[in-house]
């Protein structure tokens, strides 16, 4: 009763976390939080490497921003990898609200980036070569003090990202709603030596008070690269895949806390969340009953995305933090691995902080089990699926399937997996364009009044939102596939389809050059333009004629 | 059982929130956070015990630490029997009886030329976790129960300079809790004269380098060695050899280091405190005096988690009861719930890095450019595994010279961390464990800019455990010039550290000055001030009782007036009214019975008037 008494108290305190979201009006500020470093009034003063800042050509800039977000640790509803039912804990309470760094594609800060699935709750991935340096533009759209803190690269004290009494950094506590610009070098200790393998990870996270932002979500890693054994574009030349997985277990209890936004203005329920109303064993109790064991921020195989093709060779980056109950074996079914380019094993330890580098040759096809091996932390659902695809496979969701995180092409905001054209000779207007696509949007994003528009070439269609999904205008219609039935996408990424009839969209092809006298050209590719409320979207889909 | 209980509790046992957390004169102060439970939520029996105990331990205490008699604080109970005292059945297999048994190496004494040789005894002490009272790095407020019990009993190994264990070595601030760091070459051997000043058999258990069963200072069935537990008052010399295995390999950086530790019956000595570590360093890679030659300062850190609950241990025999306090304890009426002892146990923890919690240990500091070697460790139980993370700066570990800013630690584990300090500021050290760094386990460390004075306190040594850095007294800066208070008068200001016994009654106790052959002489009061005609000495750590607690006492000393000019003068110090170029000041000072000597160079008085 208690349990379902707070789940829903928790879900009332979405409500003013929704607004946290607009800088415009961000949540007051309780006492406990420190004081900010950075405020909006003063603007970003970042940007500088120990006074001086940074040579652009040796500098790759990151726009971030922290945003609260209802995290779903289990998005499928069920355990679809080992079949267990999930604990009635869990099934109660599968959301909370948490904070997430966010990337967006420029200073704008109006696209988000679309996420590799397989990053889950994890921040974008930073990355470079030793030498260059990473400018990372933070904007706080939370209602707390945050802040950016990274391991394992040279900063100066204002870009350390940590509050410390008296000697505290600019970049130490940025207000909600300020911004501030964090430069660190990827100096020759940041690095891999010889020895190690050709690229290696740090971690960062929002130290501003201690682990409490971790647990909120504030968490992601930085990749660097020896350039002596990188491609041009910087990823490790021995490798085909990335991929990141970090093991934490995540409190859920209000005890622990912050993922609740501010309650101030509702009494009730903060007085209901509050810890003095427990014993402490029933706060222990609660405290245990909301742990969530996950890998990436996704309990009991709902982490998805962690995709690759057999005969790749797969790099791991491994990473703990947490608390007492986190240490973790990461034991992966169906393949060895070779750790920090040393040691053969298939169970790779990790501590809070702990970040490893594990390499895989995906030799054998087949969907495997990843999963912690500690008793309860296997029970509770740390494990997550992996798939190796034979080769020639297809027929499979791998629509981002991006083999390397956090290259400037991995920047997109919209992505057009699918587009079809359905010519009728007969009659042209009866022929139309079929899209399938994704494009990001804030979170969560409202239908009702929302407007969006798609345009290729010269020729744009209109569309107005609708609860039900089904956006429809005079040159088409576009439905979203993934609105819950009150009419809001949630987790930023709107699915759709969309259908645009009319002889108009063919003569465009035609002028664009796709379309040759009635016939597709050989791989016909259309620019695409997508306008979503102020952010606008490109991409380009490779055009096909639909099967009959 | 709800909230209020623990608040209860806490409120129950805080005095005050000054420094003054435990004094002398109520010895049991150490145990009154859980006195107070007892009393008012009948809490369980050991923990009673063991709250009498501590009250023992410092009735012995006192008696063991009377040199003279004079400056010591009457013993207030009658000590217990000191060779009675048997624990958990342990009979001390080295007992003031049989004397100093020790001292041979299989059998034969090690050769003298190849023995580094050090005294050290075992001494209870009223520990403070957090003798600043405050967090001056995060600025976070206590816990509640570390405010309620901020200071309990711990046992430590003390060093002494010689066998006659009068006068103790200034350990360096940034050791903390722990032990005189032993060190050395492959080959050599060390010798320690260890000396039980508490009422339980102790022992020194040491890991990593090669001993006969004598020296192992470990019991166990079903035939303990002479050195497994040795009695109150009792001496034995344990020897230790430095083989090829004690010191590292080709591919291991250029020393290691490995812990020691009490090992009588298991855990809970080291709990009580009872830890230090040894370096060894590799003679090829070493400079003369045994130091790495590729290192510029060395840095050492034990993450462990104190657990103040004394649960664990009854440190008494119960067919030997302990006097009862005068202020005895009601019967417990209802045993405590799982629920309500575990509580109190989450309660006692006190997340320590060398047993100082909420950025309390200082002496972290290098100089920008050093080579600095960390030796890690982890100690404790189950929830002691920590991941060490430094902010500002990398480090790298292990054969294979790994980069990384993070070490992972296990109990026991000892670890190597090479850092150059080249990011100067002053940055966060922690564990990175959510609770562990909520609950205090961090500490400062401060890279000092080059051209900025040297690193700060002259106290810290860079190197542990070398000859050189045995000081009893340290000068920390000796300058010559007008008086302070009366400009019309020259005056030699000193300000410095010596060690005495802890604890010390400082106030009505002589304080006797050397320059020469000419005397000072002052006592100091409860305020710490003692003044005479020619000078005044402030003891700066002096409390509201007049002790002097930790085994140090700090000091101001202002010597004025002509004849002391012409002290100075007859020893050559001056040319004409100012300091001689390089001329070093030698001083003696005579407190709680001991002499000290030490010499500083003499600077002219800085304008501003300096410390």
């Amino acid at each position: 009763m208690r349990l379902r008494l707070r789940a829903l108290l928790l879900l009332a305190g979405s409500l003013s976390g929704v607004h946290a979201q607009d800088p415009a009006s961000p949540q007051p500020l309780r006492a406990v939080y420190e004081t900010p470093t950075v405020t909006r009034e003063m603007g970003d003063v970042g940007g500088k490497f120990f006074g001086t800042p940074p040579d652009p050509a040796k500098t790759r800039h990151f726009y971030v921003a922290a945003e609260p977000e209802l995290w779903d640790f289990a998005p499928q509803g069920a355990d679809a990898v080992c079949g267990k039912p999930l604990p009635s804990s869990l099934l109660l309470f599968r959301s909370s609200w948490k904070i997430r760094y966010v990337q967006y594609a420029d200073a704008a800060f109006t696209a988000r980036v679309l996420q590799p699935d397989r990053l889950g709750i994890l921040g974008p991935v930073l990355r470079g070569t030793t030498g260059e340096y990473l400018a990372v533009t933070f904007l706080n759209r939370s209602w707390r003090p945050l802040s950016m803190h990274p391991h394992g690269v040279r900063y100066d004290k204002d870009s350390e990202g940590s509050f410390e009494k008296g000697t505290a950094g600019r970049g130490a506590a940025i207000a909600p709603g300020a911004s501030f610009t964090y430069v660190w070098k990827l100096d020759e200790t940041s690095g891999p030596r010889p020895g190690e393998p050709s690229s290696k990870a740090w971690l960062y996270h929002s130290h501003v008070e201690g682990d409490d932002e971790i647990n909120l979500g504030l968490a992601g890693f930085i990749v660097v690269t020896d350039p002596l054994r990188a491609r041009p574009d910087g990823t490790p030349n021995d490798v085909d895949r990335e991929m990141g997985a970090l093991f934490k277990i995540f409190d859920e209890s209000a005890a622990n806390g912050a993922g609740t936004p501010d309650l101030d203005d509702q009494p009730e329920a903060a007085s209901m969340l509050s810890t003095e109303s427990h014993s402490w064993s029933t706060e222990r109790q609660l405290t245990e009953e909301t742990q969530r064991h996950a890998i990436n921020g996704r309990v009991f195989g709902n982490l998805t995305g962690l995709n690759m093709n057999a005969g790749e060779r797969v790099r791991w980056y491994l990473f703990g933090l947490g608390s007492e109950q986190d240490f973790h074996t990461a034991h992966w079914h169906g393949a060895r691995l070779v750790e920090n380019g040393r040691h053969r094993s298939d169970v790779v330890e990790l501590l809070p902080a702990t970040a490893k580098v594990a390499d895989m040759v995906a030799d054998r096809p087949g969907t495997w089990l990843m999963h912690c091996q500690v008793g309860e932390h296997m029970n509770r659902g740390m494990f997550a699926p992996f798939t190796v695809f034979p080769p020639g496979a297809s027929g499979t969701d791998r629509e981002s399937d991006i083999p390397f995180f956090g290259l400037p092409e991995s920047l997109a905001t919209l992505r057009i997996p699918s587009a079809e054209l359905v010519l009728n000779k007969q009659d042209m207007r009866g022929s139309e364009i079929d899209l399938t696509g994704q494009v990001t949007v804030p979170n969560p994003m409202p239908l009702l009044g929302s407007a969006f528009s798609i345009q290729i070439g010269g020729k744009r269609a209109a569309f107005q939102g609708d609860r039900s999904g089904v956006c429809s205008g005079p040159e088409g219609v576009l439905i979203v596939t993934n609105a819950t039935s009150y009419g809001v996408v949630l987790g930023s990424v709107l699915r759709f389809e969309a259908t645009l009839k009319g002889p108009e969209w063919i003569e465009e092809l035609t002028k664009l050059g796709a379309l040759k006298d009635g016939v597709l050209t050989e791989n016909a590719t259309m620019p695409l333009a997508m306008q979503v409320g102020p952010a606008l979207h490109t991409a380009s889909a490779q055009l096909k004629l639909a099967s009959e | 059982m709800n909230r209020r209980f623990k608040q209860g509790a806490c409120a129950g046992a805080r005095p005050s929130a000054s420094n003054e957390i435990v004094t002398i004169q109520s010895l049991p102060v150490g145990c009154f956070g859980y006195w107070r439970r007892e009393v008012h939520s009948s809490l369980f029996q050991s923990v009673r015990r063991c709250a009498i105990c501590a009250l023992l331990v410092a009735s012995l205490h006192v008696q063991a630490q009377t040199p003279g008699g004079r400056q010591i604080l009457p013993a207030r109970r009658t000590p217990l029997s000191a060779t009675n005292v048997k624990r958990f059945g342990v009979e001390p297999t080295t007992t003031v009886e049989t004397g100093d048994t020790g001292g041979t190496f299989m059998g034969a004494a090690p050769d003298p030329a190849l023995t580094r040789h050090y005294y050290i005894a075992a001494e209870p002490c009223i520990w403070d976790f957090a003798p600043e009272g405050e967090d001056p790095v995060c600025g976070k407020a206590f816990p509640a129960p570390l405010v309620a019990n901020r200071a309990s009993w711990k046992t430590r190994y003390i060093l002494y300079t010689d066998a006659s264990f009068s006068k103790r070595v200034l350990s360096p601030e940034r050791l903390g809790i722990l032990g005189p760091v032993l060190r050395g070459t492959t080959g050599q051997y060390l010798a320690i004269t260890f000396l039980n000043r508490c009422a339980e058999p102790l022992s020194m258990h040491p890991h990593g380098v090669k001993y006969d069963k004598e020296s192992e200072g470990s019991y166990y069935k079903p035939s303990p060695g002479r050195g497994a537990a040795i009695g109150a008052g009792a001496k034995f010399t344990y020897v230790w050899h430095m083989d090829a295995a004690s010191g590292p390999s080709a591919d291991e950086p250029s020393s290691k280091a490995w812990l020691y530790h009490s090992h009588v019956v298991g855990d809970e000595e080291i709990n009580m405190g009872l830890i230090g570590f040894i370096i060894v360093t590799d003679p090829s890679r070493a400079r003369p005096d045994g130091t790495p030659a590729d290192v510029d300062r060395e840095m050492g850190a034990l993450f462990k988690i104190f657990d103040e609950n004394f649960s664990e241990s009854s440190l008494y025999d119960e067919d030997d009861p302990p006097i009862l306090p005068a202020n005895p304890i009601p019967a417990n009426p209802a045993a405590p719930t799982w629920a309500e002892k575990t509580q109190l146990l989450e309660e006692g923890q006190r997340y320590a890095i060398n047993g100082r919690v909420f950025g309390n240990l200082h002496g972290f500091e290098a100089n920008e450019g050093e080579r600095v070697r960390w030796y890690l460790f982890g100690l404790g139980s189950e929830n002691d595994f920590h991941t060490a993370h430094w902010h500002g700066m990398r480090i790298v570990e292990g054969p294979e010279r790994r980069a990384g800013d993070v070490v992972e630690l296990l109990p026991a584990t000892m670890k190597l961390a090479d850092m150059v300090a080249d990011n100067p500021g002053s940055w966060l050290f922690h564990c990175h464990i959510g609770e562990h760094m909520k609950e205090g386990m961090f500490a400062r460390f401060v890279v000092k800019a080059k051209g900025a004075a040297r690193a700060g306190n002259p106290a810290e040594p860079p190197f542990f455990g070398m000859p050189d850095a045995m000081d009893t007294l340290r000068i920390l800066s000796a300058e010559f010039g007008p008086d302070r208070a009366d400009p019309t008068v020259s005056a030699l200001h000193l300000h410095g550290q010596v060690s005495v016994p802890d604890p010390l009654q400082a106030a009505g106790s002589d304080f006797i000055a050397h320059i020469g052959a000419r005397p000072f002489v002052a006592h100091p009061d409860n305020a710490g001030i003692g003044a005479s005609d020619d000078g005044v000495v402030l003891v700066k750590n002096i409390r509201r009782d007049g002790t002097v607690k930790g085994g140090v006492l700090e000091f101001d000393l202002t010597l004025k007036g002509a004849q002391w000019v012409t002290a100075l003068r007859d020893e050559g110090l001056l040319r004409g009214d100012a300091p001689a170029p390089e001329a070093v000041v030698r001083i003696a000072i005579e407190v709680a019975g001991a002499t000290h000597m030490a010499s500083n160079p003499l600077k002219a008085a800085s304008r501003e008037g300096g410390q």
